[in-house]
């Protein structure tokens, strides 16, 4: 078209510029359809269909290898020779087939029928009752004979159709009948080649063998710009309900497309495979529909944060766990930091971080899943970080700190202020921190030149020193107690050094303190104390204490902590004052050298009041107290605070305000004031720009690596090694310079304590913020309440674990303990691989012979090993690795205190081995007894001495206690092994805190029970049982055919001893019975515990083992239990058994000569066994039961003899014609009766009364 | 004509083992060799002053019904016995002689508690036996085995009973009785071929050992262990042992 002229543009250059944009907008669209078709997350899903299609062709490989083929071919071939069968009766089948059809179809006819007739009479009915209601004429009333033609008529043709219905159903039976064996052979194909089919489905969907097919995939997938038609790589999404995050002030629904590029994430054939196809770690937990996780109810960003709908790599917002990984992904993925995304994705390190959002309430119970956080919160807890930074949920709220109310009466101003400028050059062990002298404070720097910049300048130095000393000179100037009460002269003349340090090494001191040597110093005598194990670091390392202490303090603390510091975790011991002073004197006379040992250069200022430079501290207190005014400031200097002691105590006053002292402290004067540090409820959800990064972000500073201002963690974890660095060159008034102190942090320690409070954020999940359930509740403050007060040093609560490779290489673990290794007498340390060669070098040097094999003795019941006590042998090189029992290292420093003494200094200075009251003839060392004896102890008896001179073990402890009972002991602890010399402490509990830990024992002893039911089934089924029992020649006394009724399954002491029924076997045998099918896997998983399994396959397993005749006490019920055996009904039937089982506890087993009768101890104290005074009380019947059955198979090594549960029962003098299990019931009746027995019917009917209490609130429930 | 002789010598001494397991059923089965017996005899004496034994404590209480009302227990600690000239009786001397067999019994060999003792205070049986601990007195034991190389086992033995436990590996296990304190004694498995207890005067025999140079092991309970070396030269004599044991210096703790 030709320009015309009339228009205001011109034509052409319309068309060229049409063109133009033409060619732009088809090339948009090209470019666009291209770069859909190439999008990074579809390579990533054709790569994951190829692994795929590898992985299925390599299972198919798997299968064949293993005669899937043959199997599959063998099993087709009989169903080709049923069929064959089947085609040789001829046309039989066709005939039954056809008769049932025709009887089907007269059967229907029949049925038409009968209903006809049916609706008849209901209509006739009908008629007839409408009729009589609404007096209808039309309708005409039928005479009852001719209703009763109708009912017969329905009658017959009922027998009709019932005959027709059997008559078909017999001639159906024919049919399957004649085709039953060609049923069964399909079924069998089906079942035996069913993963076999599925594998060849799966790879022929993934890779289809027809041509169309083929193509349409190829469209589907391939074909720029067609491919969106029907695609099979699609955008895969989670969308877990309820679960927000806050977009610009609003809160927005979480969608997570991650799977999308993370296809493999939740199949376990993926495990180990590289990213982005990798499945997650830990599928148990997270994830998978069975974890306490399904991915589909929470997502994916409410763990890892990050851009949950990005889909690409930049965009999810991925984040290099280090440099490293930041320069290899900047290298091969263009990866840069995300500037303009709140919630960055966490580091790999720092995911624990998200854990707290929900299980802010349940930190105690995520702490074997989540050890870095777990880490972090309890360096929160130990350092005090709670007490001046406020965190609304935690859970602790006793001051960290000893108060400080009395401190005169204990430590001298000049150690005081020592301390308080350097608390780690005295003990470099403390939490406490250091307040002063750090890095924004420069000795040489001139921090204000005085008299408002007219006077002399006071430097860093100065000014620190002067804070220092005026804070001690306010805190002895407010105290109650110049002085504790003085030793009394006679305790004080009577006091034993030498027994002081056996006092000490044996009454539990060392459980929560210990002596280690400074760093990098040695002692020439290396103390037992010295050992410094996981849980000997509660209280403080008493090194050098006598250089700080009085000796009536000491003496005093001992007897009574509580009066001192109502608050402190340290416990009343109970110890005698001969005791308490027994250890004061060890302690001053320090025969040792370890208590008035003090670190290099360590000096308790004498001098530190030369450091109250008047005009510094005027300085100071112009600006701590600018807000007075300068007119009435300086009036007050001149005057009232004219005197420098004055000055320096109002200043210091103000200082331990500034600092905070009164957070961890206990102050006079300022208990309730309010934590100084910010509050870190949220501080996860701060964002970048809150932060100050000071003026060397992008300087390396002293091995820290540079900071990132994009990110928060490196700022925490430099705060944290230095948290004063961020003022270092800036120009900040005193008042305003950091205060936070220096912890001393480790790197590690660092970093940890930066993930716990990156978790601290705002976030909510609704619906699913795990608030525990009373159970979880209660474990979870019972466990906390074990920790805190440090039970498990003295109190192993679960087994040791021993892994190694078996025969086939795979690893395997039981609960197991390694024996002593050649002429050892002590086990080898199981604390860790590098502590066993340790000790095997030592082994192997002391007998001159190379060690081959390790002997595991079991401790549980193993079912693939063998029973509790039962060995197991390895050669050395399987042994893999060791795991340390949990809880119980104060044991091992009592027996070995038992065995070899502690080290002191021999004649000429070399160190012996020696104990307080020396060797006998013979080399073997004497340890003084309760009773004031001295006896030697000989270390061939280690089981014994373990079970009658150390702290119990609380293996299933729950299960054993009465709840009752165990509270009560728990807040006043009485005697129950008089000869073990380690005291069971009186604590302080705060409130809720003995019910918890006895909630916490029963939670844990009542889900243990399964895994220990399930373990000790296996076993039992595949321990072969003894019929002759006649011939005592034949075999030992074990196994006796009526065994698996026993309450518990006798495993320990047989001769025989090996492993029980393998996994594998006891599916087969369970699959005998349609009802009982468990697989072999999901034993094993019960066995182990695994939740999920137990809770919905446990059932099965237990009607299992009830049906083979198996028996096991339990599980645990809730709350307290009334012993029927006290019940008045009871009693009455049974009086008579009352003097039976006394006779046959007495007399037959001989009860009282180990254990006590009333008062009366036998002779010698290694023998001696706990009261039986008030078991009735004390245990659970159902625990006695078990235990009197077979002592060793409940604690392994245990001084208690197998004393019932012999093939041929004994004690028939006692209790004539009786058997096993009535002699228990016997001696049992007696226990729980036999200190009631002259009043036992008031205390019956209280028991009776509880009975129905508990009967009636089951009744409600 | 060799092969004569050694065949003759052969039957020999199957004759003579089988008289030796007739006739050795109270005492523990000796073991036998092959050709050429040769003998190895010595004593273990005792190094330094003879120390002095204190008896054992028996408890009043807890010896009732030991021993018939007229006697009382016998209070001898047997744990280092020292006879004549510092001979130690109760030591386990023996040896392994490659390709020797042990006899081992096929009925349970008995450990007796009589009048609340252990007899005898030290079993020797080989690798394999079974042992019957019976209890001969009128009082309740309780056999408390201290093993760690097998499956011990801490067993109530009422009057007349016993308790059986078999042996797979060779070790020294202390056997005692809670119930009675002072009874103690020890079953020593082994897994030599050849052993032999010492007498009062601290002698011992080693008979039917073929010539060779061999490593003696002695083992006491209280003196712990140590070796000899002992040739039996081709007529089948070996030098006569004298092996001096001294006691143990107390232990040191080994750990850092």
């Amino acid at each position: 078209m030709a320009d015309r002229g009339d228009t205001h543009y011109s034509v052409p250059s319309l068309n060229l510029w049409f063109l133009v944009s033409s060619v732009l907008f088809l090339g948009t669209m090209v470019w666009a359809v291209v770069d859909d078709w190439n999008a990074e997350w579809k390579q990533y899903q054709r790569d994951f269909r190829s692994l795929e299609l590898a992985k299925a062709q390599s299972a198919r490989v798997a299968l064949e290898a293993e005669g899937a083929m043959g199997l599959r071919d063998d099993l087709s071939r009989a169903v080709y020779d049923a069929e064959m069968a089947l085609a040789s009766q001829g046309s039989a089948l066709q005939d039954a087939e056809r008769r049932a059809y025709e009887l089907k179809e007269e059967r229907f006819r029949i049925e038409e029928d009968f209903k006809k007739s049916k609706s008849l009479l209901n209509w006739q009915v009908y008629g007839g009752e409408k009729a009589v209601l609404e007096g209808d004429k039309d309708i005409p009333q039928l005479e009852a004979a001719e209703l009763a033609a109708y009912r017969n008529d329905v009658a017959a043709k009922g027998l009709l159709f019932e005959e027709a219905t059997i008559e078909w159903e017999a001639e159906k039976q024919v049919v399957a009948d004649m085709r039953s064996a060609m049923a069964k052979a399909e079924k069998d194909l089906a079942t035996g080649t069913k993963a076999l089919t599925q594998v060849e489905d799966r790879i022929e969907t993934l890779a289809p063998g027809d041509v169309a097919t083929q193509v349409a995939n190829f469209v589907r997938d391939d074909f720029p710009g067609l491919e969106f038609i029907g695609p099979n790589l699609k955008v895969q999404k989670f969308i877990p309900a309820g679960i927000t995050f806050e977009l610009n002030f609003t809160k927005k629904g979480r969608i997570d497309m991650c799977s999308t590029c993370h296809m493999g994430i939740e199949d376990e054939a993926f495990v180990g495979e590289a990213q982005p196809q990798a499945a997650h770690p830990r599928l148990d937990l997270f994830l998978s529909s069975k974890s306490p996780h399904p991915v589909k109810e929470f997502g994916c960003t409410i763990c890892h944060r990050g851009a949950g709908e990005g889909l690409s790599f930049q965009h999810s917002d991925h984040r290099p766990s280090n440099e490293e990984e930041a320069r290899i992904w900047d290298d091969s993925r263009h990866w840069h930091k995300q500037h303009h995304w709140d919630y960055p994705m966490l580091r790999e390190q720092d995911v624990e971080a998200s854990c707290i959002q929900c299980h802010k309430t349940s930190m105690e119970l995520i702490a074997d899943s989540a050890p870095r956080v777990t880490e972090g919160y309890r360096l929160f807890e130990e350092k005090g970080c709670y007490a001046c930074h406020k965190v609304d949920w935690f859970p602790t709220d006793r001051r960290p700190g000893p108060s400080l109310t009395n401190l005169a009466a204990k430590l001298t101003p000049e150690f005081t202020n020592a301390w308080i400028a350097d608390p780690r050059g005295f003990r470099p062990t403390t939490d406490m921190p250091h307040f002063f002298n750090l890095e924004n404070w420069p000795e040489n720097e001139v921090v204000v030149t005085s008299d408002y910049g007219a006077g002399r300048e006071i430097f860093g130095g100065e000014w620190n020193r002067a804070a220092v000393a005026a804070i001690t000179t306010f805190l002895y100037d407010r105290h109650l107690l110049d002085a504790v009460d003085a030793i009394p002269a006679d305790v004080r003349a009577a006091a034993d050094a030498e027994r002081g340090r056996e006092v000490m090494n044996l009454s539990g001191c060392f459980a929560c303190h210990n002596t280690a040597p400074f760093m990098g110093e040695i002692d020439v005598l290396p103390a037992l104390s010295n050992n410094v194990t996981e849980r000997n670091q509660m209280g403080p390392n008493l090194r050098g204490v006598a250089t700080k202490l009085n000796a009536d303090w000491l003496y005093r603390w001992i007897l009574d902590p509580n009066s001192y510091w109502p608050h402190t975790r340290m416990p009343d011991l109970r110890l005698s004052e001969a005791d308490a002073m027994d250890i004061t004197a060890y302690v001053f006379e320090d025969p040792d050298g370890i208590f008035t040992d003090t670190p290099h250069g360590w000096d308790a200022d004498p001098e530190y009041q030369s450091s109250l430079d008047p005009e510094v501290l005027r300085e100071q207190a112009r600006w701590y107290f600018q807000k007075d005014g300068r007119t009435i400031l300086e009036s007050r200097l001149e005057s009232e605070w004219g005197e420098t002691a004055v000055l320096a105590s109002r200043l210091g006053e103000r200082l331990v305000m500034t600092y905070g002292c009164f957070s961890c402290h206990e102050i006079s004067g300022m208990e309730t004031m309010m934590p100084i540090g910010t509050e870190l409820s949220s501080w996860g959800s701060k964002t970048v720009d809150k932060l100050d990064f000071g003026q060397h972000y992008l300087k390396e500073v002293a091995g820290l690596p540079k900071l990132d201002h994009h990110y928060r963690e490196g700022w925490l974890e430099r705060k944290l090694l230095r948290p004063r660095v961020y003022d270092v060159d800036k120009v900040k008034v005193p008042k305003d310079r950091a205060r936070m102190p220096s912890f001393g942090f480790s790197k590690d320690e660092a970093q940890a304590v930066a993930t716990f409070v990156l978790g601290l954020v705002n976030d909510e999940v609704p619906g699913k913020k795990m608030a525990p359930n009373a159970e979880q509740a209660t474990s979870d403050a019972g466990m906390r309440a074990v920790r805190q007060n440090n039970c498990m040093s003295c109190h192993l609560v679960d087994n040791s674990l021993v892994t190694f490779r078996d025969e086939s290489g795979s690893l395997q673990t039981v609960r197991g303990m390694l024996q002593p290794l050649l002429d050892e007498v002590m086990p080898p340390s199981m604390n860790s691989m590098e502590a066993f060669a340790a000790d095997r070098e030592v082994a192997e040097f002391n007998a001159d012979e190379e060690i081959e094999e390790v002997i595991i003795k079991l401790l549980e019941a193993e079912p693939d090993y063998g029973g509790p006590g039962e060995l197991h042998f390895l050669e050395v090189d399987d042994l893999v690795d060791v795991t340390p029992s949990r809880g119980g290292s104060f044991v091992g420093q009592v027996l070995e205190y038992y065995m070899f003494g502690t080290a002191v200094a021999g004649e000429n200075g070399e160190a012996v081995a020696w104990t307080h009251g020396g060797v006998d003839g013979q080399g073997v060392l004497q340890i003084e007894d309760v009773d004031g004896q001295v006896r030697p102890y000989s270390a061939t008896e280690l089981d014994k001495l373990r079970w009658t001179f150390a702290p119990p073990v609380l293996l299933n402890e729950g299960h054993k206690l009465q709840p009752d009972w165990f509270y009560n002991f728990l807040a006043s602890p009485s005697e129950i092994r008089k000869q073990v010399r380690v005291k069971m402490p009186t604590f302080t509990f705060d409130p809720g805190e003995a019910e918890a830990i006895v909630g916490y024992f029963g939670n844990k002893a009542r889900w243990e029970w399964h895994s220990r039911y399930a373990r000790t089934l296996r076993l039992a089924m595949g321990r072969e049982l003894l019929t002759g029992l006649s011939d005592p020649d034949t075999h030992g006394w074990d196994m006796p055919a009526d065994a698996r009724n026993w309450p518990i399954f006798p495993l320990a002491n047989i001769t025989e001893p090996g492993p029980g029924l393998s996994a594998e076997d006891m599916e087969q045998r369970m699959a005998a019975t349609p009802a009982f099918i468990l697989d072999a896997a999901t034993i094993r998983s019960i066995e182990a515990g695994y939740k999920t399994d137990v809770l919905a396959s446990f059932g099965k397993l237990k009607a299992w083992g009830d049906s083979e005749g198996f028996s096991m006490v339990g599980p645990l019920k809730r709350g307290t239990e009334t012993s029927k055996r006290q019940t008045r009904a009871y009693l009455d039937a049974r009086h008579a058994f009352l003097e039976v089982g006394e006779s046959v506890a007495v007399e037959g087993v001989n009860c009282y000569q180990c254990h006590p009768n009333g008062s009366t101890y036998v002779e010698t104290p290694i023998s001696w066994a706990p009261s039986l005074d008030g078991v009735a009380t004390r245990l659970r019947p159902a625990w006695v039961q078990e235990w009197l059955w077979n002592p060793p198979a409940t604690y392994v090594g245990t001084a208690m003899a197998v004393n019932f549960g012999s093939d041929e029962p004994q004690y028939q003098a006692q209790y004539p014609s009786s058997t096993n299990a009535e002699q228990i019931d016997a001696v049992m009746d007696w226990l729980y009766n036999k200190d009631l027995r002259e009043v036992d019917i008031q205390s019956a009917t209280i028991a009776e009364q509880a009975g129905r209490i508990e009967e009636l609130e089951a009744q409600q429930e | 004509m060799k092969r004569t002789f050694s065949l003759s010598a052969f039957l020999g001494l199957a004759v003579l083992s089988s008289i030796a397991i007739g006739v050795g059923q109270d005492a523990p089965p000796t073991s036998k060799g092959s050709a050429l017996a040769g003998k190895i005899a010595g004593r273990i004496l005792f190094e330094g002053e003879k120390p002095k034994v204190k008896p054992l404590t028996v408890g009043a209480a807890q010896s009732v019904g030991c021993c018939a009302a007229s006697e009382n227990v016998d209070d001898q600690d047997r744990s280092l016995l020292i006879g004549e000239g510092l001979g130690i009786a109760n030591v386990v001397v023996s040896l392994t002689v490659k390709d020797a067999k042990v006899q081992v019994s096929e009925k349970p060999v008995v450990y007796n508690q009589k009048s609340c003792r252990f007899e005898p205070h030290v079993l020797v049986v080989p690798v394999g036996t079974t042992v019957s601990f019976t209890n001969s007195d009128k009082c309740v034991h309780n056999v408390h085995l201290y093993a760690f190389h097998n499956t011990g086992f801490n067993r109530a033995v009422p009057e007349g009973k016993d308790a059986k436990g078999t042996f797979k590996r060779a070790e020294a296990i202390k056997v005692s009785c809670d119930i009675h304190p002072w009874m103690a004694g020890y079953v020593v498995v082994t897994d030599a071929t050849h052993w032999a207890l010492t007498d009062a005067k601290g002698g011992f025999s080693l008979e039917g050992i073929p010539a060779g140079t061999y490593e003696l092991k002695v083992w006491h309970e209280k003196l712990g262990k140590a070796k000899a070396e002992v040739t039996v030269k081709a007529d089948g004599i070996a030098e006569p042992i004298e092996l001096k044991m001294a006691p143990k210096k107390p232990r040191t703790r080994r750990r850092k």
